[in-house]
């Protein structure tokens, strides 16, 4: 590469790195902070389907990476499972991802699983993912049947909580990045950000704008920079989980 | 010699040895050499026999060089079938030992005669001569001899003139000649001392700072005891400190801490007699041990009733008895336990001790997360500061200090002194490590003085498993979608589930005793800890790992550990005994709970405020006629006056001699014997004592030529931090590794009968003969 060609390319990365906050803040540091995990919950779905719970995996080892890149935390980059059937494996991780987009059939016994999950501190963040494996065409009403059924199980698993779409002002959409018109949506229905709060800790966030694809490859298949848009929401969401209650 | 011949025809000044193929392969080179040369003759023989009985029998001319052509090619034929092969090896240059220090007390007590006329001295460097040969491996010995001062000697046996026989400066002494090492460091450091030191007079940090140098430079510390027959010394006993919360609430009771010195010819128990609120009560005896020692002795007090609760304790007997007379305010908490929780680097133990500690209105909590790595983004409670505080003040609002995830490299030295400032004022700090990642590197920090334990070094960096790559890469190239693939890799991990393994705490006698709850005693659970690696003098351990011992060592793993740290306290709890834990118990469980506030109360509850008036300098015991040093402090200024009552009708008011900040410093030279107050009061009308118990007498003679037996526990200890011994008349192992066998670094196998040069001569033989036959008209 010969000088003229080496200049505008320079001046192109810098430019770069003043408009990517995740980039920009790309410098790996020396972990002081214990291994967290990340596992995602594997339930059965309509239709018997036991095979939705696990779309589009690289998508979580993707935000585990710019966690892990970008902040101090330090999460496995690994993916475990957690059967919601057992509570023993529930517990092993302080954080559930829940996503899928056929609509979830809990049993009472999962139910009062996830129940005593919740109350004993763990934290669940569900997300409809619309469109993942294409298991939900010909579905009526397709687009956020996951959402729609997880609206109804939420309050049902724990109806001394309050069930409340968060207001734009919340922390979560402001604690490491900022995002002033709240929840960004990829695909499907706009609903925002729904939050399960028991005692002024929150316990599950539940989403339809599945940021989850934006994880996996949000500047192909939506928009470019949708990708890091969703990612630095993931951010928002693990942090929060994490610090809530300040 | 057949073979070394060869072998140096071949390779001249090289270091080449000889291996053989086929049936010569196992016989040693020699051997194989000369079977090959009977072979060989047997073979030329034949070939001059079968020549000379020719049917058709040529020249004698012609018939010597065929034969002598055959007889070649035979041997080369040999040479290939038996496969030698040259292997030339290139040898390290060894490593230069590094040499030894070698550092000779010559202060008073080791130089003083004993009623035989020997002196320490003598015996240690009698022992000396016998480790000197094993020492002279590693190179010459640089000799040095010290009292007070130090100088450089051609010889251990030299006594420098310059040296006066003073007192001793064995710390200051060992730091400088770690500081005199050469390019490489020392070897090691060889002390010939009794390790009595008498420049410093506490030696806990100079002993600290000294096993620091030397852990850093790599240089372990060995000593060779001096001993002579003991001069005789007065026995004496005085107690130094008292440990006890200024205010405790009525109904709960609290621990009173004391230590003594003492110097004693054998060892023996001391009765201790306690009176509180003017009732005797029953206390532990004090065991201490020979020699001059410190003794650290605890009991606990049970408080009732609101109004201050006078404490007066008493031990030893006759002139050596010493008493302790100080006042607990009984009371309600005039505010919650204050709790400042810091992590560098959050987890989730925060968020779930969050959630325990505001449900309880005994505590007021509020934390600050360290979310980005250059700090600019951090998530912190309302009214708590932003940043670790730099100065002591800032610190104001916080009774305890939780400090999680913290990295040394990240907290400036500002931000550790003043945290250091702070618990030796009377702060409560407790440092989480849940596992080793959360006790990155504090050697030689501000905040390391603190702890009660040092940690071991760091781990390897965290690395993603095989299969998680595989899966990204497909992902990858396959654009980020492909179900099937999903499919598989979620059935992969589903394979491998598996469930961490969960302990539970093994409790010392002391976390018994302060943990059970109505006979209850509660176990946290836990997974991951941080690895310690050693265990501070004079630190108190309350839990292990129930399993794992400290490397090194036969001792378990330590869990929970405190100290106290000026006026303040210091626990370190090395392992996630918080969310993990919780989330193992029912929801409606409390254990976890009752656990932390148990121990975050009792780790606050000397922050409750008193008069506001302390006295961070003043002796527990003095001298009638020597003079004592009096610092009293306000909370916000310096008292208003300070006067000293003997009881009996003697009262006098001091001048301070200077002011220094909220403090102000009296001097006071005792007029007689008994237990004196001292008042201090402010303007505002606030007022505190302190009682000093005034004897003829306190200690005995501590110079050099007291009498005092060898230091060994500190020699000891200081050796066994550094990887040192205390030597008797064997040399450590280490010093006979500078002889190691020089390592091969490459080694190069040429086969001989390989080479194309080799199979040229033959080719060359066989036509060769093959052409004279024609010419000689054999053929």
């Amino acid at each position: 590469m010969n000088r003229r060609r080496f200049l505008p390319f320079l001046f192109a990365a810098a430019a770069a790195a003043t408009v990517w906050p995740v980039a920009e803040l790309a410098a790996e540091t020396e972990k002081v902070a214990p291994q967290q995990t990340w596992a995602r919950l594997r339930f059965r779905a309509e239709r018997n389907d036991d095979d939705d719970w696990n779309v589009h995996p690289n998508a979580d080892l993707n935000l585990i990476e710019v966690i892990n890149r970008n902040t101090t935390l330090n999460v496995e980059p690994k993916w475990y499972v957690a059967d919601v059937a057992s509570l023993e494996e529930m517990v092993q991780h302080p954080f559930l991802f829940m996503h899928a987009e056929l609509p979830p059939t809990l049993s009472d016994a999962e139910r009062a699983n996830l129940r005593e999950y919740l109350l004993r501190g763990g934290f669940l963040f569900a997300e409809d993912c619309v469109n993942g494996k294409g298991r939900t065409a010909g579905w009526p009403n397709n687009g956020d049947v996951f959402f729609q059924r997880m609206r109804k199980e939420l309050p049902r698993i724990v109806p001394e909580a309050k069930f409340e779409l968060l207001p734009n002002s919340h922390p979560i959409f402001h604690n490491v990045f900022g995002f002033k018109d709240g929840m960004p949506r990829m695909q499907g229905r706009s609903s925002g950000l729904w939050a399960l709060t028991l005692n002024g800790r929150v316990l599950a966030l539940l989403s339809p704008c599945d940021i989850h694809c934006g994880w996996a490859n949000g500047d192909q298949w939506f928009h470019p920079g949708a990708a890091a848009i969703a990612l630095r929401m993931g951010v928002n969401i693990y942090v929060f989980a994490m610090t809530q209650g300040e | 010699m057949i073979a070394d011949w060869l072998a140096q025809q071949l390779a001249p000044g090289r270091d080449v040895v000889w291996t053989f193929g086929g049936p010569l392969a196992k016989l040693a080179p020699d051997t194989a050499w000369s079977l090959l040369l009977g072979v060989a003759v047997a073979g030329v023989l034949a070939i001059g026999l079968s020549y000379a009985r020719a049917l058709v029998r040529p020249a004698r001319l012609a018939r010597g060089v065929l034969a002598a052509l055959r007889c070649a090619l035979w041997l080369a034929l040999l040479v290939a079938l038996a496969g030698p092969t040259l292997v030339e090896r290139k040898l390290a240059e060894p490593p230069a030992p590094r040499p030894l220090a070698v550092l000779v007390d010559r202060s008073g007590s080791m130089v003083a005669r004993d009623y035989r006329g020997q002196t320490r001295i003598d015996e240690a460097l009698r022992r000396w001569r016998k480790l000197a040969p094993a020492a002279a491996a590693l190179g010459e010995p640089k000799c040095f001899a010290f009292s007070e001062q130090l100088a450089e000697t051609a010889g251990a046996e030299q006594a420098p003139a310059e040296l006066a026989a003073g007192n001793t400066r064995l710390f200051g002494a060992l730091q400088e000649v770690l500081a005199r090492a050469p390019v490489g460091g020392w070897g090691g450091i060889v002390a010939l001392t009794d390790g009595l030191e008498t420049v410093e007079t506490e030696t806990a940090e100079p002993l600290r700072a000294t096993t620091r140098a030397a852990v850093a430079a790599g240089t372990p510390l060995h000593f060779v005891v001096g001993r002579n027959a003991e001069q005789k010394a007065r026995a004496f006993f005085v107690w130094r400190e008292a440990n006890a919360p200024e205010q405790v609430p009525p109904k709960s009771t609290f621990t009173l801490t004391l230590t003594a010195e003492s110097f004693q010819f054998a060892p023996r128990e001391w009765p201790v007699r306690v009176t509180v609120g003017g009732r005797a009560v029953d206390a532990p005896a004090l065991f201490v041990n020979a020699g001059h020692r410190t003794a650290l002795w605890q009991t606990e007090i049970r408080a009732e009733t609101p109004g201050p609760l006078p404490i007066l304790v008493e031990a030893g007997e006759g002139e050596n008895r010493s008493r302790v007379r100080l006042e607990v305010e009984v009371g309600q908490p005039a505010h919650p336990t204050r709790v400042l929780y810091y992590e560098g680097a959050p987890d989730w133990s925060r968020r779930f001790l969050a959630d325990i500690l505001r449900r309880d209105p005994a505590f007021e909590f509020s934390s600050i997360s360290r979310i980005l790595a250059n700090g600019r983004v951090m998530i912190g409670s309302q009214g708590a500061p932003r940043v670790l505080p730099a100065n002591a003040a800032g610190f104001g609002n916080v009774d305890l200090l939780i400090l999680a995830n913290l990295s040394a490299a990240e907290t400036t030295e500002a931000q550790q002194r003043a945290v250091a400032e702070w618990v030796g004022k009377g702060g409560a700090l407790l440092f989480l490590a849940p596992d080793e990642r959360g006790a990155t590197d504090f050697a030689g920090s501000e905040l390391e003085r603190l702890f009660p334990v040092r940690f071991a070094p760091p781990p390897a960096p965290m690395v993603e498993d095989a299969a998680t790559i595989v899966f990204r890469q497909q992902m990858w190239r396959l654009g980020s979608s492909n179900a099937a693939a999903e499919t598989r890799f979620a059935r992969d991990v589903l394979q491998e589930r598996a469930q961490p393994e969960l302990l539970r705490f093994a409790w010392e006698p002391r976390g018994r005793e302060l943990f059970a709850e109505d006979g209850e005693l509660v176990s946290p659970i836990f997974h991951t800890y941080a690895p310690v690696a050693a265990v501070k003098p004079g630190a108190e351990v309350l839990a292990r790992h129930p399993r794992e011992t400290i490397p090194g060592s036969s001792e378990r793993a330590v869990l929970l550990a405190l100290q106290r740290y000026g006026r303040g306290q210091v626990a370190v709890l090395a392992c996630d005994a918080l969310w993990r834990w919780k989330l193992q118990e029912p929801s409606g469980a409390r254990t976890v709970e009752l656990f932390w506030q148990h121990l975050l109360a009792w780790l606050g509850r000397d922050a409750q405020p008193g008069s506001g008036l302390s006295f961070p300098r003043a002796p527990l015991s003095a001298e009638v006629g020597a003079e004592v040093l009096v610092e009293v402090a306000g909370r916000d200024a310096p008292p208003a006056g300070l006067r000293v009552n003997s009881g009996e009708g003697r009262a006098d008011t001091l001048t301070p001699e200077r002011a220094e900040g909220n403090s102000a410093f009296f001097r006071w030279k005792p007029s007689r014997a008994g237990l004196w107050a001292l008042e201090a009061w402010t303007t505002d009308g606030a007022q505190a004592q302190h009682w000093v118990d005034v004897r003829a007498v306190t200690t005995g003679p501590t110079g050099e030529n007291s009498g005092l037996p060898p230091n060994l526990g500190t020699l000891e200890l200081l050796a066994g931090q550094t990887g040192g011994a205390v030597l008797g008349e064997t040399a450590p192992a280490a010093w006979n590794e500078g002889r190691v066998a020089p390592q091969i670094v490459a080694e190069r196998q040429v086969a001989l009968w390989h080479r194309p040069a080799f199979f040229a001569l033959l080719l060359g033989l066989f036509a060769a003969e093959l052409l004279l036959r024609r010419v000689f008209r054999l053929l």
